[in-house]
């Protein structure tokens, strides 16, 4: 904890850059995490929503220079976007919502692709030059962005803490574990669904608006389908039933990314096989890990086993089990 | 922000090792990252050596140019013992994919690791992303292939320096020539992005002004793979001559489909460089035969300095150079001869030395204006013929000192 | 108007090719249950294997018949030992492929180098003809004769043989089939060969039109995947009518409206898909 406080002031800049890109797309991939370990909706389309808040940054940063207006506006588009696209979408189970995710996605990408380039700079993507000012002046340097950046991500955090502790966010995993039977129980499911959704897709938006602050540039494989499954695997790889294994996913992710690229042409191949080896191994990622060392004394929750669920379950095999706090 | 957080309900347990364990477990990444991190140019005694990063495209429909830049550069490394007046030169070269982000990736990774100097990018894009920082970040970046107008105009700046050209005078160039010798009613397809309207729009001006028309246009995305609907197009509109702007791959595949489309021959074919670079008539074959192209460079230019490069670059790499080959060698040209007159690699000395910088390149003598800091050039047109095994290009005509204006034209 | 035949026939070559990819993707979904993200790697795979036999043999055909069995062998091998152990997990199994679809183009890349690369036309139709004042190359007829064919096989196949029988029913129904006491594992895994074979088979024919490069497939993946959402899934029929639509309108939206091109493709799906969750053909329930 306090070495993360204190990182800026020792670290070289290469690393606390680093951290401060971990930051937002920790954001961004406990999102997903939160609709595929609570609301237990696989999406490949989930950068739709991340992109969107991009590009609405983007794009205002020409006309309005208030940081607030566009984060704001940045996360209620991609709020709008997850409430449409959730309500259409939901209709459709398993592998066709899967599928339309992805198509979502990809009509955004080749939407900001196609379209004219004084718009969204087409596809070779829009360079910005804003600065993020929240009141107390510019924040450009990387010291400052490290620091606003960690205090979004903790934001991100927190918000997602309260709605996983609320009864909604209770009630939503009983949807996921039954839909049926909640159904039966008199809730409507769709409704917790939709409302978990457009949070995640908030949550998205508002994590490609600090994005492109610290980024200064847009394209449209923000939106894609290709960089939602990248959050998927860091997801998966984080451990996809708990809040925080998703931000520990991105970090591994985007750590190899960076260093690895450096040595060798195929860090894919390297993302893949790991990626891979934890779905095959059915552990819940990284954090599960983690929690194996510490061992069984911490456990908490009835039966808190975190033994890995049958191949045979349709759920995410990962020790959400112990998770409800 | 911190109190807000303190705020909320009590953090309990389980949620406090989540959060120190994943503290601990960034840390501990961290740290091993760290190590791989730091590094960089270590400031020895004698002189400081010069590390130059390379942002080429090495994969993907472009990796050809990529390629053929580091092949120069690496020529002219070996030529000079890899050490410019008395500095050692390391040069990294990284495969940016063509993708933008990939370069502000690598852009980063490089100033964290101390390197000021960089080369090239290949792709528009990939430049105009970087171009906004180089000031910032007292990074030098030598420009060797990317040919946005923007770099020269609005995103000039003293960090920047083409050696290659822009994409007003690949369009300009022997426009005149062409209206008067070739024909009047031209039909143009360009690659669909910055770059091509910029040459399409340029060589349009330039034609009209020299008295002819354009009769009909088309826009093919990079690496596309089929252009039978826009040669049937040409067919259907059936021009005096048909003007083509496309690299690579593209090239090649669009001068087979001429040929086997049946164009060849009947509708005369004029380009840009690449229409008449070894690398694309090589693979294209007799298909290339009779092409016009207007270039800064052919193999065949006769002066001493591409005299001695041909020789030397055959005998490298079993292959004749083309103009992306020169433009990566004028590169390492550019740099040397800026590390000379500067007496360093100090980037405040070698942005000064940069402007106006003159060097013997095999396409004759280059300067860079510091109007621009883009290159002034000549360019030569080309006529492509078969020599019984290969296309080589015939030069039939001069032009010269081709330049850019300092502002876009109205 | 001779333009347009000639937009028209490339873009039923090219929904062609999309259907040989596409079928395998949709009957494996229908029949097992598994989305094979990874589905676009026989097809660039099938393409690059064909590549390096090329270099020994120097037959267009045999290559292709080579490809086509070494594919169907990955397949098979695929099936057994990855995905076998997942069915009833759907999740485990997108991710899964998912990865393997990462791992596959990297490995590509480190076989074949990252070029952009194609293999030639078969010398036999590399020529155009002319019918009346449309020049039009022989080679995309070809493909479309072939595409025809293998859709009168699948149709005679599902018509007249039992594996065919048992696919249709096993679409609907897939546990009354085991339960009739077939052999459900052979079945499983003779479609899965039978479905990569075919994207192989794809992949050869559309190289020389298409070219190939490391990330291909998944540029292929998503248009296949519209068409089998587009078509509906585990029906060839719905394959071919989903992969005419789509080839036809990538082709002519690129010469008339080449703005909205892959837009148009992705619209279509979702508009298809909200009047008809299940696809044009689809017949299982896929509304939740």
């Amino acid at each position: 904890m306090l070495l993360m406080l204190s990182l800026p002031l020792f670290a070289p800049s290469s690393i606390t850059g680093l951290v401060t890109e971990i930051f937002i797309l920790a954001l961004f991939a406990m999102s997903l995490g939160l609709i595929m370990g609570y609301a237990g909706l696989v999406s490949l389309g989930h950068a739709a929503f991340f992109g969107a808040g991009a590009y609405t940054v983007a794009i205002l940063s020409q006309h309005v220079s208030n940081a607030y207006v566009l984060l704001a506006s940045a996360t209620l588009v991609a709020a709008g976007l997850a409430a449409v696209s959730g309500a259409l979408f939901f209709r459709s189970a398993g592998a066709y919502f899967l599928m339309l995710t992805l198509a979502f996605a990809q009509v955004l990408s080749s939407a900001a692709s196609q379209a004219p380039s004084s718009l969204t700079g087409g596809s070779d993507g829009l360079n910005v030059t804003v600065a993020l000012n929240l009141g107390f002046g510019e924040i450009n340097s990387q010291t400052g962005l490290y620091y606003t950046m960690g205090g979004a991500f903790l934001i991100g955090y927190v918000l997602l803490r309260l709605f996983v502790s609320s009864p909604a966010g209770m009630i939503t995993r009983g949807i996921m574990d039954n839909e049926l039977r909640m159904r039966a129980l008199g809730y409507r499911t769709l409704d917790y669904k939709l409302f978990a959704y457009t949070l995640a897709g908030a949550l998205a938006g508002f994590a490609g608006a600090m994005y492109t602050y610290f980024n200064l540039y847009v394209t449209p494989d923000f939106l894609g389908w290709i960089f939602s499954g990248e959050a998927l695997i860091m997801v998966i790889v984080g451990g996809a039933g708990t809040l925080l294994g998703p931000a520990l996913g991105a970090a591994f992710f985007t750590i190899l990314q960076n260093y690895v690229s450096f040595y060798t042409d195929y860090w894919a191949l390297v993302m893949g096989v790991v990626f891979v080896l934890f779905v095959l191994l059915g552990r819940g990622g990284i954090v599960h890990i983690f929690r194996s060392l510490w061992g069984m004394f911490f456990r908490t929750g009835p039966g808190g086993s975190a033994e890995p669920q049958n191949a045979d379950d349709r759920t995410i095999p990962s020790a959400r089990k112990g998770e409800m706090s | 922000m911190m109190s807000r957080r303190s705020s909320q309900s009590r953090i309990g347990r389980a949620d406090f090792l989540r959060l120190a364990g994943a503290g601990f477990a960034g840390a501990a990444i961290f740290g091993v990252a760290g190590c791989g991190g730091s590094g960089g140019g270590s400031s020895s005694q004698g002189n400081k050596p010069l590390a130059i990063g390379g942002l080429l495209t090495l994969s993907g429909p472009f990796a050809s140019l990529g390629e053929s830049i580091r092949d120069g550069m690496n020529l002219f490394l070996e030529e000079r013992s890899n050490e410019f007046s008395g500095h050692r030169v390391n040069v990294s070269y990284e495969d940016t994919q063509g993708d933008p982000q990939t370069d502000l990736r690598l852009y980063r990774q490089f100033v964290s690791k101390g390197t000021h100097v960089l080369m090239g990018t290949v792709l528009s894009p990939e430049a105009l992303a970087l171009a906004g920082r180089l000031e910032r970040d007292k990074v030098i970046l030598v420009d060797s292939n990317a040919a946005a107008n923007d770099l020269s105009w609005s995103k000039k700046s003293d960090y920047l320096y083409r050696v290659s050209q822009s994409n007003y005078q690949t369009g300009v160039a022997g426009a005149h020539y062409i209206a008067e010798k070739i024909g009047k009613r031209a039909f143009t397809i360009g690659m669909d992005y910055v770059a091509g309207y910029e040459v399409i729009k340029a060589f349009r001006s330039a034609y009209e002004k020299a008295g002819g028309k354009v009769i009909g246009h088309a826009f093919s995305p990079p690496g596309t793979n089929d252009f039978t609907s826009y040669i049937t197009n040409m067919k259907q509109a059936n021009p005096d001559l048909v003007f083509a702007f496309l690299s690579g791959t593209d090239a090649i595949r669009f001068i087979q489909q001429y040929d086997s489309l049946g164009l060849k021959g009947k509708i005369p074919l004029v380009g840009t460089d690449q229409l008449g670079s070894s690398t694309v008539t090589k693979a294209a074959g007799r298909s290339a035969e009779g092409i016009i192209s207007r270039s800064p460079y052919y193999p065949s230019l006769d002066n001493e300095t591409n005299r001695r490069f041909v020789v030397r670059f055959k005998k490298k790499y079993s292959r004749e150079p083309d103009l992306i080959d020169c433009q990566g060698y004028d590169t390492g040209g550019v740099i040397a001869q800026a590390v000379k007159k500067a007496g360093s690699t100090d980037p405040a000395a070698l942005v000064e030395a940069l402007k106006g910088i003159s060097i013997d390149s095999p396409r004759g003598k280059i300067t860079i204006d510091p109007r621009t800091n883009n290159v002034v050039q000549n360019y030569y047109v080309g006529k492509n013929v078969w020599d019984g095994k290969q296309i080589k290009v015939k030069v039939i005509s001069t032009l010269e000192r081709v330049t850019m204006p300092a502002s876009p034209p109205s | 108007m001779s333009a347009l035949a000639v937009q028209v026939m490339t873009g039923l070559a090219y929904g062609m090719l999309l259907f040989m990819i596409s079928i395998g993707l949709s009957i494996i979904f229908g029949l097992m249950g598994v989305l094979n993200l990874a589905h676009g790697a026989f097809f660039v795979v099938g393409a690059y294997v064909a590549l390096s036999v090329l270099r020994g043999v120097h037959s267009f055909w045999v290559a292709a018949l080579l490809s086509v069995l070494v594919m169907a062998t990955v397949g098979l091998i695929m099936e057994r030992t990855l995905l076998a152990r997942f069915y009833g997990d759907e999740l485990s199994q997108v991710l899964l492929t998912f990865g393997l679809a990462f791992i596959i183009a990297d490995v590509i890349k480190m076989i074949w180098g990252a070029r952009l690369q194609s293999l030639p036309t078969p010398s036999a139709f590399d020529f155009s003809f002319s019918f009346g004042s449309v020049v039009f190359p022989t080679y995309r007829l070809l493909v479309i004769v072939v595409g025809i064919l293998l859709a009168m096989l699948l149709w005679y196949l599902e018509r007249h043989t039992r594996m065919g029988a048992i696919i249709r029913a096993g679409v609907d129904d897939r546990e009354m089939v085991s339960a009739l006491g077939i052999n459900v594992t052979l079945v499983f895994a003779a479609v899965f060969a039978f479905g990569a074979g075919l994207g192989a088979l794809g992949g050869v024919l559309g190289a020389p039109i298409l070219g190939m490069y490391p990330d291909m497939g998944f540029d292929i993946l998503v248009l296949s995947l519209i068409v089998v959402v587009l078509g509906g899934l585990g029906t060839w029929k719905g394959a071919l009518v989903g992969a005419v639509l789509v080839g036809m309108i990538d082709i002519l939206g690129q010469a008339y409206f080449p703005s909205l091109a892959r837009v148009l493709v992705f619209l279509l799906m979702a508009f298809v898909l909200l009047i008809r969750p299940a696809g044009l053909f689809g017949r299982r329930g896929a509304v939740s």
